[in-house]
C-alpha cells in the first residue's frame, strides 16, 4: 500500500489542483537598523492532500515559508495564495476567520492555554470560529481527544499532561475546526522519538483523511516519510 | 567605557520601552504624592509674601466711630513697639443686586496711596470720591457685576455709585460671603452717616502676644488722652506672628490633606514593589543563564539593583516636578479659594529632599525580595523559566475553572485573574484603596452638609440681628423692632469676644430659655432663677472645653473688655454656636461684667411665617425701620446662612475629593500597569490564540475580563474598606475643625463607587487592549 501509494504520488499530485501557490516570496525582517532577507523569492506550489516537509538549516527560512501559508506573517514582496485565496491581501481579521475555518497549527513547545483544560483547549478553535452549538463543539473536541488517545484526560490542565500529551492535544486542538491545510513548525522537536513517531502517525493519519500537511522538520527520517520534500536554504527553495 | 554588567543595567531600562515608562511613571506618582505634603510649607510661603504685600496689621482694634485727626494719628504712631498705624471707617449695610438686597460691607480709606497696613491693592481702574472699588473676588464669583452699586445709606434711602475699578485685600470677601467694597473714607462715611473711623489697624515692631497687649494698653490710654474715646469695642484681634486670616481652616483642611497624600503614598509604593517584582521575575531566566556561566549572587543582585537605581534617578527626577507642579495647583486652587489671592511659585525644600530620598532609594528596596528571590532560585528551575505564569492550580484556580456557561474569552480572562495572584492582589488592594477614599471622602461630604444643616436646624430662630461693632440696641430699639410687621418674637441676648485661660472664644449672654436648641451633654442649662440674680456660671461650648480641659465644676477666668471674670461650669454644650468655641451665660451675668446692664447687641427674632420669600420682605422692614432710626445692622436670615454654609463647605469636603483623584490615578495606572504586563507576558501566547483562529475583539475581550474582573474584586475590597475609612476620616475630621460631623454612608454611593469604577477601568484599559492587538501574529510569536 505504502509503496503504491509512494509509486503513484508524481501521478497524483500532477492531477491534484494546487492548494498552496507562492510566487516571488520575499521576507525582509526590520529590526532597529538592521534587515534581515529571510525569504528571497520563493516559487512554490502545493497541491491538495499533499504531505509536505520543509527541511533546512536552522536560519534558512523554513519557519518563515510556513508563517507565509498561514498568514502568520505577511510577504514583503509576492503572493500566497492558499485554496484559490489571495491571503496576503486579507486584512488581520480576515485572516484570523480564515485560519479558524481551514488551517490547524501545531507549535514545537505546543503552546497549549494554560488555564484551560485539555477538552477546552482542543475546543478553541470552535470558539473562536463560532461554529456549531457549545454541545456540538464539545463533541467535536473530545473526538478529536479521542483519536490522539487523550479521551480520558480531557479535564486535565496541560501543566498535568506530560510533553507528548500536551502534543496530542495541540494536535487535537490543530484538527478541530476540521481544517484543509495543517501545518506542524517542527511538530516533534521536542519530544522522545518515540512520542514522535507516535504524533508522526497522527499526522499522517489526518493527510490520509484529506487534509494537506506541511511540516518543518530537522529529522530526516521524518521528513523521508512524506511525500514531498522541500530544502531551503539562505531564503530560497533548492530542492522540491 | 561601561563595564558589560553596568551596560546590562542600562540595556535592560530601554528594551522594554513600555515597560520601564510605566515603571518610571509610578515611581513619578510615588514621589510626586510626596510632593502633595509639602502643600501647608508652600501655602505658608505664599501666604508669608501676601502678607508682607498686605502690610497685615499685627492687632485690629474696633470702636464706636471716632474722629482721629494727622496729630491723633500722628501721636499713635510714637506709642512705643507701633510701627504703623491705618484708621478704617467700616460700614455695614445692604446693595442691591439687581431687585434683591445682599449683605454689604463698605471699607473706608483715608489714603489709597499711603496705607499703612490691610492694603486694598488696586486690582482693576482706580480709586475716586463717590465711587467704589469693587472686591475683585466678588466679581471673579460672579455675586457682583455692573458699573454702578445701590448702596443702602444710613438713613435708608439708596444711593447709586459708580463703580471705579476692582480692589483686594486679604480675606476680603471670605466671611458669610459679603459682598465688600472699597472706597475713599469720605465716601463711606458720606454713607455711613457719621465722620470717624471704626477701627485702628497697627504693625508693631514686637508682635509677640505680650508685647501687643502692652501696646494696645498704651493705645487707649493714648486715645483717651486725646480724643473723647472711652473703650474699644471688643477684645483686641492680636494676629499670632506667621498667621494670616483663615489659616487655622487652611490647617485643618491641611491635616486631612496629608491623610489622603498619605493613602496616595502608601498605593503609590505598593504599585512600585509590585512593579520591580514583575520586573525581575520576567528575567528569572536571564539571571539563570548569566549564573550558569559564572555570575555571583551579588553580581546578579548589583545589576538589577543598578537597574532599579536608574529607574529610581529617572522616576524621582519626574515625580519631583510632577510633585511641584501638582503642590502649586493645589496651593494656587486653595489661596484663591479660601484667601482670594494668586499664589506664586514656591517649593518646599524638606518636602523636596524626602521626594528624592523615597525616589532614589525606594526602586532599590523594593526590587530587593524579588532580587534575592531570583538570585536563590535554583539553576536548573531558572533556565525553565518562562516569565509568564502557568495556570495556577490553588482553590481559586479551581473556583475560577468551575465558572461555566461563559463566552470562552470570558473564561480565558476570568481564569488569567489567578495567574499573577501576588499581581492581581495587590492591583486589587490599590483599586480597593482608591474605591474607599472616594467613598469615604464623599462620606465626608455628606457627613459636614447634615451636620451644618443640624446645626442651623438647632436654631429656632427666623433671623438674627447684629448692629454694628461696637454698638448696642437699647429698648427703644427693641421696642422698634418688635413693632414692624410680621415679626413675632424677639428675644435680645448680648455677645462679646472672651479669652478663657488664654483660649479666644466668644461669650454669649442668652436668657434662660434661648431660642435655639441646647444640646446639653453634661450637667444643665441655667435657670430664670440665674437670670433673674445674674449667677456667674457657664454653659460651655464642647470645643472650648475639650481646648482648656474644662469640665463641670470647674472655676474659669473669663477675659473680657472690661476685665477678669469667674464663671463656674455647670454644663458642656454640644450646640455648634462658633464651632463649639462659645461660653454660655446668663446675659445678665454678662452685662453685669461688662457694665452694660440693660443693652443689648444680638436679637433673636421669629417670624410669622415660615415662607422664605416673607421672612426675606420681614427682614427689609427691620433693616428699614432700624436704618430709620440711625442704627445700622447685620441682619442673618437663618434658612439664607443655612445654604450659604452647606454650599461652602460643600465646597471645601470637593477640594479635598479633587486630592482623592491622585490616589484614584494610581489605581488605574495600576490597573493599565497590570494589564500591560499581562499583555507583554502573554504576547506569544496571544500569538497563538491569533494563529488558531481568535479575532481581535476575541484577545481584547480575554483582557478586558480580566482587567473588569480586577477593577470589580477591588471595589467589593473598597467598600467595606471605605466605610471604615469614611468613620476614621469624619472622626479626623471632626477633631480638626471641632465640629460633631455626621456620619452618612448610603448604598447610592456603593453604586455609583461601582459605576465609577467599570467606567473609569474600561476606559484606562482602552490602550493596552489596543496594544494587545497591535502585533501581527507572527511578530508576537516572535516576541521574547
Amino acid at each position: 500500500m505504502s509503496e503504491l501509494a509512494l509509486g503513484s504520488e508524481p501521478l497524483l499530485r500532477a492531477v491534484r489542483p494546487p492548494l498552496i501557490e507562492l510566487a516571488g516570496v520575499e521576507k525582509v525582517y526590520r529590526t532597529g537598523k538592521l534587515e534581515y532577507p529571510a525569504l528571497r523569492g520563493i516559487d512554490l506550489t502545493i497541491a491538495d492532500g499533499d504531505m509536505v516537509a520543509i527541511v533546512g538549516p536552522s536560519g534558512s527560512g523554513k519557519s518563515t515559508i510556513m508563517n507565509m501559508i498561514t498568514g502568520i506573517d505577511r510577504p514583503t514582496a509576492g503572493t500566497v495564495t492558499v485554496g484559490g485565496e489571495r491571503i496576503d491581501a486579507m486584512s488581520e481579521e480576515e485572516l484570523a476567520i480564515w485560519r479558524g475555518r481551514h488551517v490547524g497549527v501545531v507549535f514545537q513547545f505546543f503552546q497549549l492555554l494554560p488555564t484551560l483544560s485539555a477538552l477546552e483547549n482542543a475546543t478553541l478553535p470552535l470558539d473562536f470560529a463560532h461554529r456549531g452549538s457549545r454541545p456540538e463543539r464539545r463533541e467535536r473536541a473530545l473526538h478529536n481527544l479521542e483519536l490522539v488517545g487523550l479521551a480520558d484526560r480531557a479535564d486535565y490542565l496541560p501543566s498535568e499532561l506530560s510533553g507528548g500529551q500536551q502534543q496530542r492535544v495541540a494536535i487535537a486542538r490543530a484538527l478541530a475546526s476540521h481544517p484543509t491545510l495543517v501545518i506542524g513548525d517542527e511538530p516533534t522537536g521536542n519530544l522522545d522519538t518515540t512520542t514522535a513517531a507516535e504524533m508522526f502517525e497522527l499526522l499522517e493519519r489526518v493527510c490520509r483523511e484529506g487534509a494537506t500537511v506541511l511540516y518543518v522538520t530537522h529529522d530526516m527520517e521524518l521528513a523521508a516519510r512524506a511525500h514531498r520534500v522541500v530544502t531551503i536554504r539562505d531564503g530560497l527553495v533548492v530542492d522540491a | 567605557m561601561f563595564s558589560t554588567p553596568v551596560r546590562k543595567s542600562i540595556t535592560d531600562l530601554t528594551r522594554r520601552k513600555a515597560r520601564a515608562s510605566f515603571t518610571v511613571l509610578t515611581l513619578a506618582l510615588a514621589v510626586a504624592s510626596i510632593g502633595v505634603f509639602g502643600v501647608p510649607a508652600v501655602m505658608e510661603q505664599a501666604m508669608d509674601r501676601e502678607v508682607a504685600a498686605n502690610r497685615l496689621a499685627d492687632v485690629t482694634l474696633t470702636m464706636k466711630p471716632l474722629r482721629l485727626t494727622a496729630r491723633d494719628l500722628a501721636a499713635l504712631e510714637r506709642v512705643p513697639n507701633v510701627v504703623a498705624v491705618e484708621p478704617r471707617t467700616t460700614f455695614a449695610t445692604r446693595v442691591y443686586v439687581g431687585s434683591r438686597r445682599e449683605e454689604a460691607m463698605l471699607i473706608g480709606v483715608p489714603d489709597f496711596g499711603a496705607q499703612q497696613t490691610d492694603v486694598v491693592a488696586v486690582a482693576k481702574g482706580a480709586p475716586r470720591a463717590g465711587s467704589l472699588l469693587v472686591e475683585a473676588a466678588n466679581v471673579r464669583k460672579g455675586d457682583f457685576k455692573g458699573s454702578v452699586a445701590k448702596i443702602v445709606t444710613a438713613d435708608g434711602s439708596v444711593r447709586a455709585l459708580p463703580v471705579s475699578g476692582q480692589g483686594r485685600t486679604l480675606g476680603g470677601s471670605s466671611e458669610w460671603d459679603f459682598l465688600t467694597f472699597y472706597a475713599p473714607a469720605r465716601t463711606v462715611a458720606a454713607i455711613a452717616g457719621s465722620d470717624g473711623f471704626t477701627s485702628i489697624g497697627l504693625r508693631l515692631n514686637d508682635a509677640g502676644r505680650a508685647a501687643a497687649e502692652t501696646t494696645v494698653a498704651a493705645v487707649r490710654d493714648q486715645l483717651r488722652a486725646t480724643t473723647g474715646f472711652t473703650a474699644f469695642g471688643d477684645l483686641p484681634t492680636i494676629r499670632e506672628p506667621g498667621s494670616y486670616p483663615g489659616k487655622t481652616e487652611f490647617e485643618s483642611m491641611a491635616s486631612i490633606l496629608n491623610v489622603v497624600s498619605l493613602l496616595a503614598l502608601i498605593s503609590a509604593l505598593v504599585l512600585l514593589s509590585n512593579t520591580m517584582t514583575t520586573l525581575i521575575g520576567e528575567q528569572t531566566a536571564e539571571i539563570a543563564a548569566m549564573k550558569a556561566i559564572g555570575a555571583r549572587g551579588r553580581d546578579i543582585r548589583r545589576i538589577y539593583l543598578r537597574t532599579a537605581g536608574m529607574f529610581g534617578v529617572l522616576g524621582s527626577v519626574l515625580g519631583v516636578a510632577l510633585g511641584i507642579v501638582i503642590s502649586n495647583l493645589l496651593v494656587r486652587y486653595f489661596a484663591e479659594f479660601l484667601f482670594g489671592i494668586h499664589a506664586g511659585f514656591g517649593v518646599s525644600p524638606p518636602v523636596l529632599v524626602a521626594s528624592l530620598l523615597v525616589g532614589l532609594v525606594g526602586p532599590p528596596l523594593a526590587a530587593l525580595p524579588a532580587v534575592r528571590r531570583a538570585a536563590r532560585l535554583p539553576l536548573n528551575e531558572a533556565l525553565q523559566a518562562s516569565g509568564s505564569a502557568v495556570g495556577g492550580q490553588g482553590r481559586l484556580d479551581s473556583l475560577l475553572r468551575h465558572v461555566r456557561g461563559l463566552p470562552r474569552p470570558v473564561q480565558i480572562g476570568l481564569r488569567s485573574v489567578g495567574r499573577r495572584k501576588r499581581r492581581t492582589a495587590a492591583t486589587v488592594l490599590q483599586i480597593a484603596l482608591a474605591v474607599a477614599t472616594c467613598l469615604a471622602l464623599l462620606s465626608l461630604g455628606s457627613g459636614v452638609a447634615t451636620s451644618t444643616r443640624g446645626w442651623f436646624d438647632d436654631n429656632h430662630f427666623d433671623v438674627w440681628i447684629q448692629p454694628q461693632a461696637g454698638k448696642v440696641l437699647d429698648a427703644d430699639s427693641g421696642r422698634a423692632i418688635r413693632g414692624v410687621e410680621g415679626v413675632k418674637g424677639a428675644q435680645p441676648w448680648l455677645s462679646n469676644a472672651v479669652k478663657v485661660g488664654g483660649t479666644e472664644a466668644q461669650a454669649w449672654g442668652l436668657p434662660a430659655r434661648p431660642l435655639m436648641d441646647t444640646r446639653i451633654e453634661q450637667g444643665r442649662w441655667y435657670s430664670p432663677a440665674d437670670v433673674t440674680h445674674a449667677t456667674r456660671v457657664a454653659v460651655l461650648g464642647r470645643t472650648i472645653a475639650g481646648t482648656t480641659g474644662s469640665a463641670v465644676g470647674d472655676r474659669i477666668r473669663l477675659s473680657t473688655a472690661n476685665g477678669p471674670a469667674t464663671f463656674r461650669v455647670i454644663g458642656i454644650s454640644a450646640n455648634q454656636a462658633d464651632n463649639g468655641s462659645v461660653v454660655f451665660v446668663p446675659v445678665s451675668a454678662l452685662q453685669s461684667v461688662l457694665g452694660t446692664t440693660g443693652t443689648f447687641n444680638n436679637y433673636f427674632l421669629t417670624t410669622t411665617t415660615d415662607d422664605h420669600a416673607l421672612i426675606d420682605r420681614t427682614t427689609t422692614r427691620l433693616e428699614d425701620a432700624l436704618a430709620a432710626r440711625g442704627e445700622q445692622v447685620g441682619t442673618f436670615v437663618n434658612y439664607d446662612m443655612r445654604e450659604q454654609q452647606v454650599a461652602a463647605n460643600a465646597n471645601i469636603t470637593m477640594s479635598i475629593t479633587v486630592l482623592g483623584l491622585l490616589i484614584v490615578a494610581i489605581s488605574m495606572v495600576a490597573l493599565i500597569n497590570a494589564i500591560t504586563m499581562g499583555i507583554l507576558e502573554r504576547t506569544r501566547e496571544i500569538g497563538v490564540l491569533r494563529s488558531i483562529g481568535a479575532r481581535a475583539r476575541d484577545v481584547r475581550r480575554i483582557f478586558a475580563t480580566e482587567g473588569l474582573v480586577v477593577a470589580l474584586l477591588g471595589w467589593a475590597v473598597g467598600v467595606p474598606l471605605g466605610y471604615a475609612m469614611a468613620r476614621a476620616i469624619g472622626w479626623l475630621a471632626g477633631n480638626a475643625v471641632g465640629l460633631d460631623i455626621a456620619f452618612v454612608f448610603p448604598l447610592s454611593y456603593v453604586a455609583v463607587a461601582l459605576l465609577g469604577t467599570v467606567i473609569l477601568a474600561l476606559v484606562v484599559m482602552l490602550a493596552p487592549l489596543r496594544r494587545a492587538v497591535r502585533f501581527t501574529p507572527g511578530e508576537a510569536l516572535r516576541y521574547a
